[in-house]
């Protein structure tokens, strides 16, 4: 089972068929169990293989104000945070939120490898976002782009921060993420 | 939420309306009137018609000119925002982007400069099961305008249905088009939505084409009760 974290403002359903119903579609293509919650889910679901925390709007700060959900912090599988999923991870790990407006394609450099990057050096991804990220010590830094960090992976567990989208044009690297979930990789 | 919908008069910002109104409230149209032809944001054929499909809506439209100029045109946007933020009061934006970041990018930054939260709800869709949803919800469609191979002539005008969608499923990968037209293979336009009180009859138009590059001119038209 890969739960999907709808990081979404629940009171706007209109964001949902940008920001999760894509993730959906790249999970139910490989052919997982899904189940989409809302961040303020408080019971895991069972027999979790992985969990994917999405995305959300420019102007949407609620996922910063719910952060992650009471179970998730002691769980050591595997975890994939997109954009504001990924904000939540490097809270979570001690870092900081800064400034960072970027909206558009951007260069990304692989600077550390992992299997989730499947080798890939460097691709251009879709970013959305009007914060970065800050942290040192408890990651490590898988990818930059010219403003700053990318990619990251949690030093402990297999959590995983991206802070540009994947499923724009990068689905490869959510389809990695799944494999991974399923030990295929 | 008061939003307003970006309206070039095809089916992705009628469809991106529609789905809007189910969770939000739309306060008005904006349409963009580029004077290039060979605009990538703006340009599409009958876009004088929107005035037709707002009536149809009962939604006031905000009619904005552009010369059509790569980046200038972008300040004609944010100028018929900013209008639309002072005689309707909106606080969110509705576009119809399925896959060009090139739009989305530019839609996105202005909505964020005006404080505007920005909505794209068909962003990455299935693309075939959004023209089924939109045949089986029975918007009226046709396409008012084809730019590449292999569509000839006898495209022009003819409806969104099930054996359109058959007929591009299965030429699709040969002559790589997307089957919504996004990246500007055929421009569409429509008729009869569901929220509409009124539809629009076709009473004139005219056939241009030349080398996979026609259009489907609309002449006369006019609103009939449903």
């Amino acid at each position: 089972m890969i739960a999907i974290l709808d990081c979404t403002n629940q009171d706007l359903p209109l964001l949902k068929r940008e920001f999760v119903n894509p993730i959906v579609s790249i999970v139910q293509r490989t052919t997982h169990d899904s189940v989409v919650l809302p961040l303020t889910s408080h019971k895991m679901p069972g027999n979790l293989k992985g969990v994917i925390l999405t995305g959300t709007a420019l102007m949407d700060d609620q996922y910063l104000t719910t952060g992650l959900p009471d179970w998730l912090p002691d769980w050591s599988g595997l975890v994939l945070g997109i954009c504001a999923g990924m904000q939540l991870i490097a809270l979570n790990f001690g870092g900081r939120l800064v400034q960072s407006e970027e909206i558009g394609m951007t260069e990304i450099r692989c600077i550390s490898a992992d299997r989730i990057l499947g080798g890939k050096e460097q691709f251009t991804a879709w970013e959305l976002h009007r914060k970065g990220i800050e942290i040192t010590g408890r990651v490590t830094v898988l990818a930059r782009s010219a403003s700053g960090i990318q990619m990251i992976r949690a030093n402990d567990r297999p959590w995983y921060g991206l802070l540009f989208h994947p499923e724009v044009r990068n689905e490869w690297l959510i389809t990695n993420f799944l494999l991974i979930c399923a030990g295929q990789k | 939420m008061r939003l307003a919908v970006l309206l070039s008069g095809g089916k992705d910002s009628i469809y991106s309306c529609w789905r809007a109104m189910q969770s939000g409230e739309v306060v008005c149209f904006v349409t963009i009137r580029s004077h290039n032809t060979d605009s990538y944001m703006f340009h599409t054929p009958n876009i004088d018609l929107t005035r037709l499909q707002a009536e149809a809506a009962g939604i006031p439209l905000i009619e904005w000119q552009t010369a059509g100029e790569e980046e200038s045109e972008l300040d004609d946007l944010r100028a018929a925002l900013k209008e639309a933020s002072c005689r309707y009061v909106i606080e969110g934006v509705v576009s119809g982007a399925i896959q060009s970041v090139y739009q989305a990018a530019r839609v996105q930054r202005i909505c964020l400069e005006l404080g505007f939260w920005s909505f794209n709800p068909l962003w990455l869709c299935n693309q075939e099961e959004y023209l089924n949803e939109l045949i089986e919800n029975q918007f009226e469609i046709i396409i008012a305008g084809v730019f590449s191979e292999p569509f000839d002539k006898t495209w022009l005008g003819r409806k969104i249905d099930h054996d359109f969608v058959n007929r591009l499923r299965l030429i699709k990968d040969k002559y790589r088009i997307s089957l919504t037209g996004e990246g500007g293979e055929y421009e569409s336009f429509v008729c009869d939505a569901p929220f509409f009180t009124r539809r629009i009859v076709i009473t004139r138009s005219e056939k241009t084409y030349k080398n996979h590059n026609g259009r489907f001119l609309i002449t006369g038209a006019e609103l009939e009760d449903k």
